[in-house]
């Protein structure tokens, strides 16, 4: 229901396919708490001149793909773009990050437009809900306070969404693009009034900073690597035994029978015990009190799992067999 | 026939627009965030549930404290739009904030960071966020809170009891004070039940704040927080629950929680959920139809 692809299920499907959850055997064969590996392509590992990231125009970019058995895949692109603007009156110190998902395939399916807008809308309110605040160290994007903070722009295209688990791979997907986002030193050049006294109020922008031209002094986003990582538990209910079945990574046929999902935003740093940024439960089912502290301590437990399941894809030529084989225009 | 008047306590006066103090406490970055609060932080705001007071099919009005709610049911009815579910109805929600009275502005007005200026003198206009963007902002928190309502009440309603029929709620929030998906939430199913609506229960709904008090080290779990409270607060928790059957519908957490606290607080929610109820359920049975005749429910 994450997005406009979602499935249609008869009502024995969905039974097959709870009792199967039931014996710890999904429709893949993986175990309720197992989670598929996914493969992120950054920028070149290598350091041949050859290597380059996805997107090369923008300051950091990545891509994941998430494919399952047969020919299902959910492939995500996302891109970072930094400016430079006025921050807030109300932050001076800080910068600002906004996160943005767009699903622009879907919006060619044979879905109605309403639904679909409406579902797109879903993912972008819930990640930027979840994530927006909990990414980065907001007040290192300050460059002079009261006057110029970088503004960090987060774009994720959703390409494929077929294998379900949309919004734990856009997670993954961003921490990728921002941990390989370089932000340009900037220097602020000097400004001293003649007579020496007050500084003039900071005019337009082309005199006031100074872009180092040297690659070496950009830095990475401070705090991304304490970002938090997002696990979305999905609760499917047994009618037989009246009982409830927590599933990690779900495919889109899990989503389509699900009773409803919990999306959690765990903080896990190394040396601290791991804290729940933000949580958000979508979908219509009702979950009874005893389950919220198992869900909880299901999403806890995963995120060492989430953040260690994925291999890097390096060089070009990957890239080029990986556009090849994933980006059929269908 | 409906009555045809309703009173609203406190609103004689809107909440107090200060820009200045705002502006102050941000560039004094050192001034404590203690706000006063006159009432125990386990204890709700002055409570007022009113019902049937519009035309609509069924309609209830929330005040909790100064956020002010009301609801209107319109349905079952047929729809001729584009697809009819044959199997179960549907339910259909919409919020819609009074403009420019409705929306707490002082969180809008110089809060919008915006791109450089081109030349000094446009510099000073161009902090304001412009009436266009408030507008969308509003509609994005408009369009969420709608998802948000609509999934914490879609469990409670047997859709399958209204193949091909739309139940629409209307929300119109009147004033924002903080708590407001709470207030939402419990005008929607007073709203539900005064339309006669088949519910399998009625849904209650409590927000806390957890703020860090300076003074000791343990935080403060406030529950039923205002606006000012909210904007203070390290982290808010609201749950909605199932009041009879004791299930969550919507269970949100935003801002960093130990598991401990985290369990505190939904545990706060739901002692507030639990009176919400009760004080939901004799407006209820204390509501009379002008004909003189008593609903009967059975809550």
């Amino acid at each position: 229901m994450a997005s406009g692809l979602a499935l249609q299920l008869s009502e024995s499907e969905k039974l097959y396919l709870i009792d199967g959850c039931a014996d710890n055997c999904r429709l893949d064969g993986r175990e309720r708490e197992d989670i598929r590996q996914y493969t992120i392509v950054t920028s070149s590992e290598t350091t041949s001149a050859d290597g380059h990231p996805p997107l090369m125009l923008s300051n950091g970019s990545a891509r994941l793909i998430l494919s399952s058995s047969g020919s299902t895949s959910t492939h995500i692109l996302c891109s970072v773009k930094v400016e430079v603007m006025t921050p807030s009156q109300s932050q001076p110190n800080q910068g600002n990050l906004i996160v943005h998902v767009e699903d622009s395939l879907a919006a060619n399916s044979s879905l109605s437009r309403k639904k679909n807008e409406e579902d797109r809308n879903r993912v972008q309110s819930i990640i930027s809900e979840l994530l927006a605040t909990n990414l980065i160290d907001l007040e290192s994007l300050c460059i002079i306070p009261y006057h110029y903070a970088f503004n960090v722009s987060v774009d994720v295209e959703i390409l494929s969404g077929t294998a379900g688990s949309i919004i734990d791979a856009c997670c993954h997907a961003i921490r990728a693009a921002l941990q390989n986002t370089l932000l340009p030193k900037v220097v602020p050049s000097s400004i001293v009034n003649d007579a020496g006294t007050s500084m003039d109020p900071v005019g337009s922008s082309s005199s006031d900073l100074m872009l180092e031209s040297d690659l070496s002094l950009a830095q990475t986003p401070s705090g991304i690597d304490n970002a938090a990582v997002v696990v979305t538990v999905t609760v499917c209910h047994r009618a037989l035994t009246n009982s409830y079945l927590l599933l990690l990574d779900a495919s889109l046929e899990e989503e389509a029978c699900c009773f409803c999902q919990v999306h959690v935003a765990v903080d896990a740093r190394e040396g601290t015990e791991p804290t729940i940024c933000a949580l958000r439960k979508t979908g219509n089912g009702s979950l009874p009190w005893e389950l919220l502290p198992e869900i909880t301590a299901l999403a806890v437990k995963a995120v060492p799992m989430a953040k260690s399941s994925f291999r890097v894809a390096g060089s070009s030529r990957n890239n080029a067999s990986l556009l090849q084989t994933q980006l059929d225009i269908q | 026939m409906p009555r045809n008047y309703a009173s609203l306590s406190n609103c004689y006066k809107p909440l107090p627009f200060n820009l200045a103090q705002s502006q102050q406490a941000s560039t004094t970055t050192t001034v404590s965030k203690k706000s006063k609060r006159d009432r125990a932080s386990h204890e709700l705001r002055v409570l007022r549930l009113e019902l049937g007071i519009t035309s609509a099919t069924g309609s209830a009005l929330v005040e909790l404290g100064h956020t002010k709610v009301l609801c209107q049911v319109i349905g079952p009815t047929t729809t001729s739009t584009t697809t009819v579910n044959m199997e179960e109805g549907t339910l259909e929600c919409q919020v819609q904030y009074v403009p420019n009275v409705g929306y707490p502005i002082t969180s809008l007005v110089g809060a919008a960071a915006s791109g450089l200026a081109l030349s000094s003198e446009t510099q000073q206009h161009a902090q304001q966020p412009t009436s266009g963007r408030i507008n969308t902002q509003i509609g994005g928190v408009e369009k969420e809170l709608a998802n948000q309502v609509l999934s914490s009440l879609a469990a409670a309603v047997p859709l399958k009891a209204y193949p091909k029929n739309v139940i629409q709620l209307q929300l119109t929030i009147l004033q924002d004070d903080g708590s407001v998906m709470s207030a939402c939430t419990i005008a929607a199913s007073l709203a539900l039940v005064n339309a006669s609506i088949e519910v399998y229960d009625m849904v209650t709904s409590a927000t806390v704040a957890v703020m860090n008090d300076e003074d000791t080290t343990q935080p403060k779990l406030l529950a039923d927080p205002t606006y000012s409270e909210l904007e203070q607060a390290d982290a808010v928790v609201t749950l909605s629950l199932l009041a009879n059957w004791k299930e969550v519908t919507l269970w949100n957490q935003s801002g960093r929680l130990s598991s401990t606290l985290a369990n505190e607080a939904i545990s706060l929610c739901r002692d507030g959920c639990r009176s919400m109820h009760k004080f939901m359920r004799n407006a209820l049975l204390d509501f009379e139809e002008p004909g003189g005749q008593k609903t009967t429910t059975q809550t």
